[in-house]
């Protein structure tokens, strides 16, 4: 079981994707409001204070990559996207990044 | 998101409290960097506010936490300003520190001129354009001449670009 935030957001919906698609095939996720609600035994991704968040200039999508050793190129090409759309720091130039924020921004 | 608030009662703003040690600056300054990339009003020292949306919520999160990491505190609020006109205030002022932003652009564009170089200077333009608007949450009016003053160099630029 995975947990993270309440709320449709670029990273997060790219996590769980990601999760459920190369790590845990039978992936179940909770979302939360507030951290102190993830259930136990569930792992909790993108959010405050957990392992598999932003870390060190990472966003979440690129850190559970490098935990979960996926080496698959197009994958780091999805995370540049990723971490563009939501950290908007312009390390990587990724002019698509705009058009998955704002599909994101339609979803809410 | 967008326009001056108009609503009856104030709408709802995420609050970054933060203290971070003076040394080493570099933190610091890469928090700095970020508050004012994300357009943060300064309430005071060491307290920012952005109108409240599940984009600002966590970046301010993530920016907290970035804090913490550096030895420093940091926490985050949901308020509302008790009064209309204080949150007019404070849209007024975010505001027109866009504006400022736009007109910059505007004064580049229009004084951009045709040739290969002026296809450089309006990629940049136009990278820089989309910056403050991410950061414009009150859009002023400069924002619409910046826009047309970006498609008039477009096609200034496009018309002397063989092709």
């Amino acid at each position: 079981m995975w947990a993270t935030r309440a709320g449709v957001h670029i990273d997060r919906a790219a996590c769980a994707w990601l999760i459920h698609r190369f790590i845990d095939p039978d992936a179940t996720f909770v979302f939360v409001d507030d951290p102190e609600a993830v259930p136990a035994e569930a792992t909790p991704f993108d959010m405050r204070g957990v392992e598999l968040g932003h870390q060190g200039g990472d966003c979440s999508f690129e850190t559970i990559l490098r935990r979960h050793d996926l080496t698959d190129p197009v994958l780091w090409q999805l995370a540049a996207i990723v971490h563009e759309a939501d950290l908007e720091d312009e390390r990587f130039d990724a002019p698509e990044a705009r058009a998955s924020t704002s599909s994101c921004a339609g979803c809410r | 998101m967008s326009g001056y608030p108009t609503a009856s009662a104030p709408g709802q703003w995420v609050l970054l409290c933060y203290r971070l040690p003076r040394e080493p600056s570099t933190p610091r300054i890469a928090v700095w960097r970020k508050l004012k990339r994300l357009g943060s009003a300064q309430l005071g020292d060491g307290l920012v506010a952005l109108p409240a949306d599940a984009r600002t919520r966590e970046h301010l999160d993530w920016v907290a936490d970035e804090v913490i990491e550096a030895g420093g505190t940091a926490s985050v609020w949901l308020a509302r300003p008790a009064s209309r006109r204080q949150e007019r205030d404070l849209a007024r002022h975010m505001a027109s520190a866009r504006a400022a932003e736009y007109e910059a652009i505007t004064k580049q564009a229009t004084a951009g001129g045709a040739g290969p170089a002026s296809a450089v200077l309006l990629r940049r333009l136009r990278a820089e354009f989309g910056r403050v608007t991410r950061r414009d949450f009150f859009p002023p009016a400069e924002r619409t001449a910046a826009r047309a003053a970006l498609d008039e160099f477009a096609a200034a630029t496009n018309a002397s670009v063989p092709t």
